[in-house]
């Protein structure tokens, strides 16, 4: 499936940007994935070391190895479930509104969209060492109505993406002179 | 006649966690097409996954090929000691 599928693109639309998380930020769940996966590697030299004889046993060492395999297809399981987390989320930005795709977990997800005629705030948000040094960060996309925002989580260039929003919705406006931007979808 | 565990029975649950592994993996690779994102990076991941557990899989076959899958899970050297097993 493309992403104009996804988003029903109309027809005088066309995607601008369509953003996700920086890679930076899979960088934790990458250094606990390789610790887990060193876990069997230290628990065969430890009982290797100090229970040798459970490994020469024909009845545990068939345990051992399928419990040790299960293990690691675990793991592989959860760095696929952390990916499809991070990969999934997806805000797009058109010429004529915001998509706000996000994966909860394995089976939820959420779909909102706000109109960029109706915006009037966009604030970005860069806090801490590493957004600084990798320049990524929030950026908070809000209406006139105080319940709907959309945030961009963590991605690249926010300052870069909050201007071009603001020029966005400022050109959609001139296409919708007169309409109420108070009023919601 | 009595019922003895052998050591099949945790290859069966095994190859069940396996299948339960492949279910999961296939509606992960469906999330990724449904929502537009099967770009290089994700089609990277999805192999390096799929690679990894295929070795997996594949060495502990061959970690098991002399396996005698019939031999009970507890050796019943006397009567009265059920639980002697685990000592070789």
């Amino acid at each position: 499936m493309q992403l104009s599928k996804l988003i029903k693109q109309k027809e005088y639309e066309r995607i601008e940007y369509a953003l996700r998380r920086h890679p930076i930020t899979l960088v934790p769940i990458i250094i606990l994935s390789i610790l887990l996966l060193l876990i069997p590697v230290g628990l065969y030299v430890m009982v290797n070391n100090l229970f040798p004889e459970l490994i020469t046993n024909d009845r545990i060492y068939p345990i051992f190895v399928l419990g040790i395999s299960t293990y690691l297809l675990s793991v592989y399981l959860f760095i696929f479930a952390y990916f499809i987390d991070f990969y999934l989320d997806i805000w797009i930005v058109t010429n004529d509104r915001i998509i706000d795709i996000e994966q909860f977990g394995l089976f939820s997800r959420t779909i909102s969209e706000l109109e960029l005629f109706r915006i009037q705030d966009v604030t970005t948000n860069v806090h801490g060492f590493f957004p600084t040094m990798f320049n990524y960060g929030n950026i908070t996309v809000k209406t006139a109505s105080q319940n709907i925002s959309i945030i961009f989580k963590n991605v690249r260039n926010p300052n870069f993406i909050r201007q071009k929003v603001i020029q966005l919705a400022a050109v959609d406006r001139k296409f919708h002179v007169g309409q109420d931007v108070e009023h919601h979808m | 006649m009595t019922f003895e565990p052998t050591l099949i029975i945790f290859l069966f649950l095994y190859l069940g966690f396996i299948g339960i592994f492949f279910i999961f993996s296939i509606i992960h690779i469906y999330h990724i097409f449904l929502s537009a994102s099967f770009t290089t990076v994700s089609f990277i991941v999805i192999a390096g996954i799929l690679g990894a557990t295929l070795c997996t899989i594949l060495i502990t076959g061959y970690l098991l090929l002399d396996t005698n899958w019939q031999q009970p899970i507890f050796e019943q050297s006397s009567p009265n000691n059920n639980f002697s097993s685990f000592s070789s």
